[in-house]
């Protein structure tokens, strides 16, 4: 049997219809399932011990902050700096879902990873805290996507898997503060921010990073998309002739991309030990 | 009692941090399935379908959905949606089907199981059928006696509607049980399997905002559902 790993994803509502959703990254389940776990995810928050009896471990994905009031902090309303209001996003009803969760798996001695905001809901769990925003806060530039080093401590998981020092991706305008009881900093980027935590005895670790995006055109669609605005092209009428025939019986357009032969990408690092956690116990 | 699993597909999305393809759910689906003692998960990854029908007790078909953070990202969106979505949900029906459990299908999810089962959709009747059925107008159906939705709600009922296509061929062993007044295909059930579809949101009447208003509560409908699911 292979190993169930129950993901969260975020939680969000439709700007037009204002209907609540949630909503999934692809390449997080493709990630877990890459290294031999079968991939869901949790859709209802008052499930959790139905969530936390069926599956063998839990994985905290990325997205919004952590409301403030979860960590004994005061919501950061307006940048001290420039008077303005913030802009930041937070979601109570995901962060009563991820917190549930982990309290949960904790409870049922199951693995737990976090990764960007997980790594930030496992360590306010453990009553650590969080700093709301690294310009404003610290005054460093840690900025969305630029790659930087990181250095990992002597003897940590993190320096078995990935070697003294190597480069990550970034994607976060908030920080771990203070860390959270029995979990332990194993890896810091240059200018002191913390980019991993580990748990002393439990099989519990995050990463401030998001590995998931390894072997995917993730940070590629994200450059593009971010910038490219889609040409109005006039379509090729035998193009829309095929597309009004697919859709009439709802199969994939031919020649788009689907997942029917997709490469999962194997060999990460940090998806395997997760997984191993479960399959091995190993810690 | 052991809850059933019920297994829920997605509409495609691109996410907020990446604008990289993933995979999105309405909440009123999870929690009609929640509210009729179902648990609903998300499956994500098409090679591991086999995995998830294993696990499940039902599985249930949403209609249309998508999320995109920059409205420029509309035609990556579709694209999304009418390959990899269209895909994904044609494997997982099948696998599913072979397995005898019950099927549930809303909106494009009831157009999903008449086109897997051999039938076809007219696309856009609006303009030639010249009655609206889309952006959520209100209407009444009229029901086939014995039906499993004449049993569920009566004859006639009020409803919602949001649909652009219409059942044009009918799929191999279906019936129609509930039609609206000009005749548009509102109800499908199989005729050997616990296999059922609706045109209408059933999903969005129950709450305390109920749509239509003057429909029946669809909980009656979720649950007979889910109890479906734990018998098999």
């Amino acid at each position: 049997m292979k190993p169930l790993i129950l993901l969260t994803g975020e939680d969000e509502f439709d700007p037009k219809s204002h209907n609540p959703f949630h909503l999934i990254k692809r390449s997080y389940g493709n990630a877990v399932a890459a290294a031999g776990g079968v991939a869901i995810m949790a859709l209802d928050p008052r499930l959790v011990q139905e969530y936390t009896e069926m599956a063998d471990a839990l994985l905290l994905t990325g997205g919004v902050d952590v409301h403030p009031g979860r960590y004994n902090d005061i919501f950061m309303d307006f940048d001290p700096n420039s008077g303005l209001p913030t802009p930041y996003v937070n979601s109570v009803t995901r962060d009563s879902m991820d917190i549930l969760l982990c309290q949960a798996f904790l409870k049922a001695g199951k693995p737990i990873m976090g990764i960007g905001r997980g790594m930030q809901v496992i360590n306010v769990v453990f009553g650590g805290t969080l700093h709301q925003d690294i310009p404003i806060v610290l005054q460093v530039e840690h900025p969305k996507g630029v790659a930087h080093p990181i250095a990992t401590t002597e003897g940590s998981l993190m320096q078995r898997l990935l070697g003294a020092n190597t480069t990550v991706n970034s994607y976060h305008h908030q920080a771990i503060r203070t860390v959270g009881k029995g979990l332990v900093a194993t890896a810091t980027a240059p200018d002191g921010i913390i980019e991993a935590l580990e748990h002393e005895t439990l099989p519990v670790f995050g990463v401030q990073w998001h590995p998931e995006t390894f072997g995917t055109d993730d940070e590629a669609l994200r450059e593009r998309n971010l910038t490219v605005v889609e040409p109005v092209v006039i379509p090729d009428p035998a193009e829309v002739e095929r597309q009004a025939l697919a859709t009439m019986v709802k199969k994939a357009i031919p020649g788009c991309e689907t997942d029917a032969n997709v490469v999962l990408p194997v060999g990460n690092p940090i998806f395997e030990h997760f997984l191993n956690l479960v399959t091995k116990g190993a810690q | 009692m052991k809850k059933p699993i019920i297994l829920i597909m997605w509409g495609s999305c691109l996410d907020n941090a990446f604008t990289s393809h993933g995979m999105m759910l309405t909440k009123a689906y999870s929690a009609a399935i929640t509210a009729a003692g179902g648990i609903p998960i998300l499956p994500l990854v098409q090679s591991q379908i086999d995995d998830y029908v294993a696990m499940a007790d039902g599985l249930l078909l949403p209609g249309a959905m998508g999320y995109i953070p920059r409205p420029e990202l509309a035609r990556t969106l579709a694209l999304e949606r009418y390959s990899r979505q269209a895909d994904f949900e044609s494997v997982l029906y099948q696998a599913f089907r072979k397995t005898g459990k019950p099927i549930l299908g809303i909106c494009a999810g009831c157009q999903k199981i008449n086109c897997e089962e051999g039938g076809n959709l007219q696309l856009d009747f609006r303009k030639t059928f010249g009655r609206e059925h889309h952006q959520g107008v209100t209407h009444t159906v009229e029901t086939l006696p014995g039906s499993w939705i004449a049993n569920l709600w009566g004859s006639h009922f009020a409803i919602n509607s949001y649909h652009g296509f219409k059942i044009a061929k009918l799929g191999d062993d279906l019936r129609i049980t509930a039609y609206s007044e000009e005749g548009i295909p509102e109800v499908i059930e199989h005729d050997t399997m616990p296999i059922y579809g609706t045109q209408f949101h059933p999903e969005r009447m129950r709450g305390d905002f109920p749509n239509p208003p003057e429909g029946p509560n669809s909980d009656p409908l979720f649950r007979s559902f889910i109890e479906m699911c734990l018998k098999k």
